[in-house]
């Protein structure tokens, strides 16, 4: 392939990456809004053509390496793996899926021989959605920041690791919400529905109340509890002054459990928490590393050099990063630096010492 | 011992024992520290000029006393190497192979001994020997001989074809140990050699004031073949001047230069190279300069990259 063909192809997928972004917040977005099924189906329908798009891209992009045998090579170095989480696992999990729901029916999906059950077909669906989320990082790949490539590798390197660790913690979350039914932001809208009920109570019927509102834990008519939902003991063992709130309407006091809303809560900051702790993690195991091994490690090097005159130790520049700016100034340190400085050494330079003042305790105790 | 003989000698030791020069030859001992003195005059002055250790006195004089506290000191320890090095480590009976016959080794031994012990006593010779000594204490012709007996690559031939060394890997180490320690006699012995400034790298002496160094070190080594003495001397020269140096002279001068400011626990830092193998590279791209052999270079240099040295 010529260098103008493979630009030209390079403009299409870029198109498809800004598209396909378009796609997925508006398919989302149609949900919240509400849009009628037809605008909901072209979208659906448009996620299967780019999911099928990608994954013939990666395919040809992975043949090609490997047929050049760099398959490893472009699967770990150069983001192959983004290439592949963005597509295949979405057609097969995701579009493919829907659009079989969608043009054949559900019958069409339960009927490829049990292989797959139409229950966990619609979770992974769920799922899988989120993955489209890596395509932000397909986008990045093209963006050129500055004319540096190191500054590209490394905006690049905490770019992918923060976008893929959310991604991921957002998959976790989801795959621990389908597989033990639990869907955050259900106690908020009980709460809501509950408020509702209980403002149009005109304490002529209480006796509905104790159903209709899940939430309700006691009421009280005076100093005479009329109604309780556990023993005391109960309450005594497992609520505490902030689990509860009080209300007093038409002569009655009514005890609401907060624990729900709480628990809502509390999995939704459980789940903040993990993605800080995990994001926390990779840049702390992976891009650290990377960090000292490209700018810090041969800087410190280089700095002993220039700073201790019996240092003489080159900086190991890795072939992978030779053409970073530090790693250019290693190699101007080591074939022009050190062998002038041993010259100067050799020549009668400077006079140099490992020794000095302030490292010799008592220096002048003995004598 | 006067009392400031004394006071300068306590002064030394305390020196002697800091951490920085611990694992240090006591030749990179001396020399560290006279730099040391050199270095920090101003602040060492005004308390060694003090009552308290050497009132009245100046600092040229203050600085005499405790180099000379320092030399009889090192020379204690580096005269007891050499003489256990020379009279129970060296094995001369590669001058056999070299023409000598039934040479009698315990006499050319102490003849090179006394030899050495001149050169050391003289400041030029002194500094010339500084590298072949760390060399040897460091053992550089043993590790390096072994590995390129291991492999027929080009020091290999030079050896054995160029130079007709047909002896043991054993034998050409003692003939390198030998001419380490005989090349920086030139300094002292020979009246063309270089002043004491430029002692501190071989390779810029001239054939002709080698020519006479070598009859001048025949005299006081008169067991020996000429053969060892010309290896020693000419380890002085410059193979880029002179290409048909033998090859065992050229490697006595890239092992005393590798030697001189060796490091023995120098920390590696991550992301350096191996201290033996960052000398090499450096010392590729100064071939011309110090008059190393480029591809005897290139091969120690691939010898130390292996090995992590």
């Amino acid at each position: 392939m010529n260098s103008k063909q493979g630009s030209f192809i390079e403009s299409i997928i870029i198109i498809a990456i800004v598209l396909v972004l378009i796609q997925t917040f508006l398919e989302d977005l149609s949900i919240v809004l509400g849009w009628d099924w037809t605008a909901r189906r072209i979208l659906l329908t448009a996620g299967f053509g780019f999911d099928l798009f990608f994954t013939l891209e990666f395919l040809i992009r992975f043949f090609a390496a490997v047929s050049r045998r760099e398959g490893i090579e472009y699967l770990l170095h150069r983001k192959g793996w983004i290439d592949f989480f963005a597509s295949l696992p979405l057609l097969l999990f995701n579009s493919s899926p829907t659009i079989l729901v969608i043009y054949f029916g559900g019958a069409a999906v339960t009927g490829l021989g049990g292989v797959f059950n139409i229950l966990k077909i619609a979770k992974a669906v769920r799922i899988a959605r989120i993955l489209r989320l890596l395509r932000v990082l397909k986008i990045f790949k093209q963006i050129k920041y500055t004319g540096s490539l190191m500054a590209q590798r490394h905006i690049s390197l905490i770019t992918t690791l923060t976008v893929t660790v959310t991604v991921l913690t957002i998959f976790l979350i989801s795959f621990v919400q389908q597989t033990w039914d639990f869907s955050p932001g259900v106690a908020a809208a009980n709460y809501e529905t509950e408020k509702t009920l209980f403002s149009q109570f005109d304490g002529s019927d209480i006796s509905y109340l104790k159903d209709a509102l899940p939430s309700l834990l006691i009421i009280k008519e005076g100093n005479e509890t009329i109604y309780s939902r556990y023993e005391n003991s109960y309450y005594r063992t497992f609520f505490g002054p902030l689990d509860y709130r009080f209300v007093r309407k038409d002569g009655f006091d009514f005890f609401f459990s907060l624990k729900p809303m709480m628990v809502d809560q509390s999995v939704q900051s459980l789940g903040f928490f993990i993605l800080i702790v995990l994001l926390v993690l990779a840049l702390l195991l992976y891009y650290s590393p990377h960090f000292a091994i490209t700018v810090s490690d041969p800087i410190h090097i280089m700095k002993r050099g220039f700073e201790e005159p019996s240092y003489n130790l080159e900086v190991v520049i890795p072939n992978r990063y030779r053409s970073d700016e530090v790693f250019k100034l290693a190699a101007q340190y080591n074939e022009v630096y050190l062998p002038l400085k041993e010259r100067d050494r050799r020549g009668g330079g400077r006079p140099h010492s490992d020794l000095s003042i302030e490292n010799i305790p008592n220096l002048f105790k003995k004598g | 011992m006067s009392t400031d003989n004394q006071k300068a000698m306590d002064f030394v030791r305390h020196l002697l024992d800091n951490q920085a020069l611990r694992n240090r030859t006591p030749l990179q001992k001396e020399e560290q520290i006279i730099a040391f003195f050199d270095l920090n005059e101003q602040q060492l002055y005004p308390t060694l000029g003090s009552e308290k250790y050497f009132p009245g006195a100046s600092w040229q004089d203050i600085r005499t006393l405790l180099i000379s506290a320092l030399l009889q000191i090192t020379d204690e320890s580096f005269q007891a190497y050499l003489r256990r090095f020379i009279l129970e480590q060296l094995d001369l009976s590669f001058a056999a192979f070299m023409g000598a016959k039934n040479p009698p080794q315990e006499c050319m031994k102490e003849n090179l001994l006394k030899l050495a012990a001149q050169v050391a006593h003289k400041a030029g010779g002194r500094y010339a020997l500084t590298g072949s000594f760390n060399a040897l204490a460091y053992r550089f012709p043993d590790k390096y001989i072994e590995l390129i007996y291991s492999d027929r690559n080009y020091i290999r031939f030079e050896l054995e074809k160029v130079q007709r060394l047909r002896m043991s890997k054993e034998e050409v180490k003692n003939l390198i140990k030998a001419s380490l320690l005989i090349g920086p006699a030139v300094y002292v012995l020979s009246p063309d050699a270089p002043g004491v400034h430029q002692t501190k790298m071989r390779g810029n002496l001239q054939r002709r004031a080698a020519l006479k160094a070598v009859e001048t070190i025949l005299e006081r080594l008169p067991n020996y073949p000429r053969e060892i003495i010309k290896s020693g001397v000419e380890s002085n020269l410059s193979f880029v001047e002179y290409p048909d140096l033998p090859a065992t002279s050229r490697m006595a001068t890239i092992f005393s230069h590798l030697a001189y400011d060796y490091k023995p626990d120098i920390h590696v830092d991550r992301g350096a190279a191996s201290p033996e193998k960052s000398w090499f590279n450096v010392a590729r791209r100064n071939y011309r300069y110090f008059g190393y052999d480029i591809k005897m270079v290139d091969e120690l240099y691939r010898i130390a990259a292996e090995n992590g040295w």
